[in-house]
């Protein structure tokens, strides 16, 4: 698209920028696979309308607030980029814009949310707190404001056991790789178990994992919302922390992976970007990692269990990781794997956004649910802790018997636990809990 | 400031359309407007006075009865692909946005017709129809995401269309909203007609006749087998020369397409096709049909490309490898993104026989005009798509582009082609019409159009040549193009 | 080939004849002369006026200028590696077909009159009509045989016309190439046009290479019901069938076409797909026999009133019953998307039947073309397109000249 952007007068982010708004050539190739336009049909909720837009802001034409809308109720889940076929980096320009334009034109209590969301969600033991308080709300939700509920909504019933883990898990026999596991701020409150799955399964096939103490978020939530100043904080402070002396640092959940893949972006301008470019070269999510290492020990369940796969965002667009966490369930002996009609679609929960948008977020996880329902499958696989928790929540909804839903680690760690029948019976035995 | 222009009767009329819509299916914002300036063709913007989103055929017809009354122009709009600024609003009109008419309203595998909403994007409905082994048959590039109006509107053809021909063979009937409101039905769920053909003049009316709302289409079984060919040469008269000999034989592919060396390389890069090496073009040619008439005719084919100066023959040995051809095909459009900062996409036809000569003056126009023109193009119909490729940040360059664009559309009207072979008149090509039709056969038709819309409301600035273009904001206006000597692509 | 300069003097004098013409001149334009039923204005000088919603065929106040167009014959323009092939409007269709057939290459819509399956048309009746019909009269009556089903109608083949309008303007829509999206698609609206839109002088088609060989099936059935079965199944599976068609006695003949080698294989699995229903194979003398009856019941009855009623498949339990009532006999065309409605005056007069049919035709919304039979009006039946052709008509024929529908 022909445009009158100066890159050099857009700071660090402007050649980004501009590469994006003009390798996209106005086809809309990408309409058709983003969840807002779907659901709204509407040309400014959709990615091509949104790039226009963000152009016409840069050019000036438009003012920030005029296209506020619109950016907000983007997803950012990438889709639209796995569509394009002019390699139009969707993503880099979503986060350069927020960070060069985005004024939010919001009410109080939605900033308060704001507020609340970014200084919680990334700091573990707040965020544990911050759970137990709004534990204590959660019977009022009903009061509380439509802008803020959501949040209210999303907060599990119980919290697991605050984990510890060792700072090393060697494995018997030939070592076959050695790893650094992220465990995830959000997700090590919400779902230790995953961690638990993964340590359990890597080291099952000779992996030795690494764990360093006292990790903090990747800064990933602050990224996408165009916060890069503390964005690159995290970064530090998370880089200082990883030794180098291993083969990959793998993460298992997919948002952060994403960041974390773009780390020399995120680190540029500070003293940690050459680790930074280290890390973005070395990270993979768990499922990419075992899949090209190959799995040693045949995985199987008692008896035959059909699985929905559903597509993380972060993990199917933005990492392009897709076909890896397929191949590994698909080893699984007497595991179904049934794709889902809406493959590669949102659940609704990219990022931050069913807290930031619940109104479409909301439709989308319905549907999806519904659609996994359809299917009658056993379980849902999936490889983001957001989508577990969306999909969890409207599956109880939408059904009194909902299928559990896993990360796909957790899968592989079941298929190698040595089970009984009864056991295999019992749904709720087999049916974890996010909480 | 809600009003891109507001006058006193557009805010009347305004007023009048918040009465028939609730709020959020009235888009007025700046926000909102701005995204609907322009279609596939982005040089030309102009940005609505509003847009409205229908749910239903009598918000349609109630909308248009309102901008007869008031002299509102208006513009449907799909998916905006258009190549000729065809869904360019007026600006001070309206746009009539279908994309949330997108319900397939009935598959009926017994007599093989699909019922649908002008908002359903072409692809899907062979996805609804597979189930019964059907699918409907016109395949623009742009499948994944036109909508079926869209392709009504334009008479959208594809690949395919050598032997399948395009939408108007196709649309067996439509349910039409009349410029000024009326409810028509054209046609119906037959094949056969009686009286004046009139479903095949609405189709290709470029919106000008009103508003397709409820589409009957023919579907056909997926044919049995295929035989994907990809063929190298060393120049693209050799290529051309090939498709002419294919064609005399009597052979009829399913299609029969030509890549030049530049659409091969972007293709490569957005999709990782791989091209015979050292190939200037490449042909893609597809048999299509039973079993036993596919094997007889792919010697045949056989034949004739060994009869030909390719120097690779590559058959798709399975389904997957026929994907990828075609996927390298569809996306070639959007990849020349990747090989330039800019580029004005032609469509242009001329009779079969005169295609390696045309192609051969093509090249020389290119290279008189120092811009790279990389081609990609519907071969088997004479069906031209010249890319040419320009960097909209060297000063003028946009100009020589369009220069070079408008002689080559000239060049196909002198050995007796068209201007459009499927991306229609829209804004773009309206100054070629009267060298195409003559000045009285052109006004004649712009008589047709009166005759259904006397206000010219109706997609008003399009086809016809206009004194003055409807309030455009255009990237670098060129005073050749006021003079109606080029035009923009 | 070129241009005749004569015929070219012929359209510049007609196109001035209607320039001078006072503006109430009716004009009648005649073809071959075949198909007077189809013609707009009524013989004598009585309105004829048929039920609504069509209009009244009615006599000219003046005395009719009739345009006679044999005079214009000749092919303008034949290059058999372009497939498109243009001839002047009163050319006669046979030696249009004769040329393309040199060439290997036809028309795939075919002729309802020419059976593909052999060269001569064997009956009598028959081969005098086709010595007469011509080009323009083939666009203008927009009927077409059998090959419908697979490629396409005349509709779709028709690249160009040139014709002069009401006022005597000589016009031209379309353009002379297999491809074309620009401007409005007259040449399509002129399919079926019956004389009321302009004269059309000459006319483009796109060809196809002819077949190499065909094979037919001969279906069995009964009932309505297994005969919509077959159909059906024939249609959802990827055959490649030429024709379908249905017999008055309730048989369906099912054309192949295609390498001989091919053919026969491809024949038993159809067979064995339909196995549930009897079927034979025709080939040679047999099956061009067979074809060549099946056009005679339709075609070569001068005494009876011949009908085409679009209608899709699925509606062909309602027509037929609707039909059985009426006594009218009928045959299924084009994969079932057809009815041929046929009578003689045995019991009624043939216009009272008409008026019959009009009726229930009316009530089922289809709308029928009557090709042979009283001279009462071309359509019967229902016509939900009417108010946008109307309008496009005070276009083509301002004064209505041409005659109304
Ligand atoms: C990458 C790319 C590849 C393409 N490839 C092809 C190709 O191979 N073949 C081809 O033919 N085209 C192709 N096109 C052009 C374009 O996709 C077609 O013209 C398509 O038919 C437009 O559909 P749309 O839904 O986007 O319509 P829009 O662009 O939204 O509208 C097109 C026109 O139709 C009118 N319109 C829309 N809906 C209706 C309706 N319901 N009733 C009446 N009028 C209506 C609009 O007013 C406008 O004039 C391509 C475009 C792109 C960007
Ligand atoms: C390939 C093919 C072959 C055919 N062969 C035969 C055949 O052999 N015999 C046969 O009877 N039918 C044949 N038909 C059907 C034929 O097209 C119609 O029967 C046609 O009406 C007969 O033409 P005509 O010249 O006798 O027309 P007429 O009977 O003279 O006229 C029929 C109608 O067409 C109008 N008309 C005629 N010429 C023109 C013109 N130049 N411009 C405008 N309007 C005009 C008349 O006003 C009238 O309304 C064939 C059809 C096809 C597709
Ligand atoms: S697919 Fe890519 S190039 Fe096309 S509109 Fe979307 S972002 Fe732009
Ligand atoms: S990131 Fe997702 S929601 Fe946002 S524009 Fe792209 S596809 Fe749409």
């Amino acid at each position: 698209m022909l445009h009158e952007l100066e890159s050099e007068k857009l700071g660090p982010h402007g050649p980004a920028v501009t590469q994006a708004i003009s390798s996209c050539v106005h086809c809309g190739f990408c309409l058709p696979t983003c969840p807002t336009y779907q659901l709204l049909g509407e040309e400014e909720n959709s990615p091509r309308g949104r790039i226009f837009l963000m152009k016409e802001v840069l050019e000036g034409e438009l003012k920030p607030a005029d296209i506020a809308d619109s950016i907000d109720k983007c997803l950012g889940c990438a889709a639209c980029m796995t569509a394009c076929p002019s390699g139009v980096n969707y993503d880099q320009l979503l986060t350069g814009y927020r960070h060069l334009k985005h004024a939010r034109t919001r009410t109080w209590l939605q900033r308060v949310r704001d507020f609340m969301v970014h200084s919680t969600l990334p700091y573990a033991e707040r965020f544990r707190w911050a759970i137990r308080m709004g534990r204590l709300f959660k019977p009022f939700a009903r009061l509380v404001p439509a802008t803020i509920r959501p949040m209210l909504e999303l907060l599990p019933d119980r919290l697991p056991a605050k984990a510890e883990w060792p700072s090393l898990t060697k494995v018997e026999g030939r070592r076959r790789g050695r790893v650094v596991l992220l465990t995830g701020c959000a997700q090590d409150v919400l779902a230790p178990r995953i961690t638990k799955a993964a340590i359990s399964v890597l080291v099952r096939n000779g992996v030795e994992v690494v764990i360093p103490p006292g990790q903090g978020c990747c800064g990933a939530l602050s990224w996408h919302a165009g916060r890069a100043s503390v964005a690159a904080k995290m970064a530090s402070d998370l880089l200082q922390r990883i030794p180098q002396d291993v083969d990959a640092v793998l993460t298992t959940t997919a948002g952060c992976g994403s960041t974390l893949k773009e780390y020399s972006h995120v680190t540029t301008g500070t003293p940690a970007h050459q680790q930074g470019i280290w890390l973005e070269q070395h990270v993979k999510d768990v499922c990419e990692y075992l899949d090209e290492l190959g799995l040693t020990q045949p995985a199987g369940l008692p008896r035959l269990m059909r699985v929905a796969y559903h597509d993380a965002c972060h993990l199917l667009h933005a990492q392009k990781v897709g076909q890896a966490p397929r191949r590994l369930l698909g080893k699984i002996k007497n595991l179904q794997l049934v794709e889902l009609p809406s493959a590669g679609s949102c659940c609704g929960s990219a990022g931050s956004y069913n807290i930031e948008q619940p109104g479409l977020a909301e439709v989308l996880g319905r549907d999806k649910s519904r659609e996994i329902l359809r299917t009658e499958v056993h379980a849902v696989a999936t490889g983001n802790i957001g989508c577990m928790v969306q999909l969890q929540r409207h599956l109880r909804e939408s059904s009194n018997n909902p299928p559990p839903v896993w990360h796909t680690i957790e899968v592989l760690e079941r298929a190698y636990r040595p089970r009984s029948l009864t056991e295999m019976d019992s749904g709720a035995q087999m049916s974890p809990t996010v909480s | 400031m809600p009003l891109n222009s507001p006058t006193i009767a557009g805010a009347e009329f305004l007023a009048k359309l918040r009465e028939l819509y609730p709020p959020e299916r009235v888009l007025t914002k700046r926000g909102q407007l701005a995204a609907y300036e322009s279609d596939g063709l982005t040089v030309f913007q102009s940005r609505p006075m509003a847009v409205v989103v229908p749910n239903d055929i009598e918000e349609i017809s109630a909308t248009l009865k309102l901008c007869q009354t008031y002299g509102v122009p208006y513009v449907p709009r799909g998916s905006g692909t258009s190549l000729s600024g065809g869904c360019v609003p007026h600006a001070e009109g309206i746009v009539i946005a279908l994309n949330r008419m997108n319900r397939i309203l009935q598959v009926d595998p017994l007599q093989c017709t699909a019922v649908v909403e002008p908002g359903v994007i072409n692809l899907e409905i062979s996805k609804a129809a597979s189930h019964y082994g059907l699918y409907y048959a016109p395949d623009p590039s742009s499948q994944i995401v036109c909508t079926i109006g869209g392709n009504l509107a334009f008479n959208a053809g594809g690949a395919h269309c050598l032997k399948y021909g395009m939408t108007s063979n196709h649309v067996l009937g439509a349910k039409v909203v009349l410029p000024d409101g009326e409810i028509v039905m054209l046609g119906d769920a037959s094949l056969e007609h009686v009286g004046p053909d009139l479903m095949g003049m609405f189709v290709g009316s470029e919106g000008l006749f009103g508003i397709a709302v409820e589409i009957t289409v023919r579907l056909l079984p997926k044919p049995a087998a295929f035989h994907t060919v990809l063929v190298g040469y060393a120049g693209m008269k050799a290529a051309g020369d090939a498709v002419a000999q294919i064609v005399a034989s009597g052979l009829l592919p399913g299609a029969l397409e030509i890549m030049d060396s530049l659409s091969m390389e972007a293709a490569t890069r957005a999709v990782g096709v791989e091209y015979p090496v050292g190939a200037k073009a490449v042909l893609i040619v597809e048999l299509d049909g039973t079993t036993e008439t596919v094997e007889i005719e792919k010697l045949q084919l056989q034949r004739l490309l060994e009869a030909s100066a390719a120097t690779a023959t590559l058959v798709a040995a399975n389904a997957e490898q026929r994907a990828k051809i075609w996927k390298g095909r569809k996306s070639a459009f959007s990849a020349v993104g990747l090989i330039s900062p800019d580029f004005l996409v032609q469509d242009c036809v001329v009779p079969r026989t005169k295609l390696g000569q045309v192609l051969e003056e093509i090249e020389q126009l290119s290279l008189e005009s120092g811009l790279r023109v990389a081609n990609v193009f519907h071969a088997g119909d004479g069906n031209l798509h010249p890319l040419i490729l320009f960097d909209g940040r060297e000063p003028g360059a946009l100009e020589r582009a369009e220069a070079l664009s408008a002689k080559i559309i000239r060049l196909c009207i002198q050995h007796g082609g068209s201007i459009t072979g499927e991306h229609g008149v829209g804004m773009e090509k309206r100054e070629f019409m009267p060298d195409l039709f003559g000045n009285s056969d052109v006004e004649f038709m712009r008589q047709l159009r009166r005759a259904l819309d006397p206000q010219e409301v109706s997609n008003r600035g399009k086809m016809f040549p206009d004194m003055e273009a409807p309030s455009l904001r255009l990237v670098g206006l060129h005073p050749l193009e006021s003079q109606g000597i080029a035009s923009r692509m | 080939m070129p241009v005749v300069p004569a015929c070219e003097t012929q359209i510049k004098d007609w196109a001035e004849l209607f320039l001078r013409a006072p503006a109430e001149q009716g004009f009648l334009i005649q073809g071959g002369g075949t198909k007077p039923a189809m013609l707009p204005w009524s013989a004598g000088n009585e309105t004829v006026l048929t039920e609504e919603p069509h209009g009244p065929v009615k006599a000219s106040p003046l005395p009719l200028q009739v345009i006679q167009t044999a005079s214009l014959s000749g092919i303008i323009e034949y290059c058999p590696a372009e497939f498109t092939i243009t001839a002047y409007a009163g050319t006669p269709v046979s030696e249009v077909l004769a040329v393309l057939r040199e060439h290997g290459q036809y028309l795939p819509f075919e002729s309802p009159y020419h059976v593909p399956t052999g060269e001569t048309i064997d009956s009598p009746i028959r081969a005098e009509v086709a010595s007469r019909t011509t080009m323009g009269g083939l666009v203008a009556s927009g009927i077409h045989g059998p090959g419908r089903l697979r490629h396409g109608g005349l509709r779709d083949f028709v690249l160009e016309v040139r014709y002069i309008d009401g006022t005597g303007t000589v016009r031209r829509g379309g353009r002379r190439v297999v491809k074309n999206a620009a401007g409005f698609d007259i040449p399509k609206l002129m399919v079926g046009s019956c004389g009321r839109l302009g004269v059309i002088v000459d006319v483009t088609f796109k060809v196809f290479p002819q077949p190499r060989d065909y094979l037919t099936l001969h279906f069995m059935s009964e009932q309505l019901e297994s005969t919509v079965e077959i159909i059906s199944t024939l249609l959802t599976h990827p055959w490649d069938l030429d024709a379908i068609e249905v017999q008055p006695e309730g048989s369906v003949l099912v054309r192949l076409s295609g390498h001989t080698d091919a053919l026969v294989k491809h024949g038993q699995r159809i067979q064995s797909r339909l196995s549930k229903y009897y079927s034979s194979f025709l080939t040679g003398l047999q099956q061009h026999q067979a074809w060549s009856a099946y056009a005679d019941g339709l075609w070569g009855q001068n005494d009876r009133s011949l009908v085409k009623v679009p209608v899709p498949l699925r509606r062909i339990f309602e027509l037929d019953e609707v039909l059985e009532e009426l006594e009218i006999q009928r045959a299924y065309g084009s994969g079932g998307n057809v009815a041929w409605l046929q009578w003689n005056k045995v019991m009624e007069s043939q216009l009272a039947r008409l008026k019959r049919l009009h009726k229930a035709m009316l009530q089922l919304q289809l709308l029928g073309h009557v090709i042979q039979g009283p001279s009462l009006h071309p359509f019967c039946g229902a016509a939900p397109g009417r108010p946008f052709f109307e309008r496009l008509k005070t276009v083509f024929d301002p004064h209505g000249r041409l005659g109304v529908f």
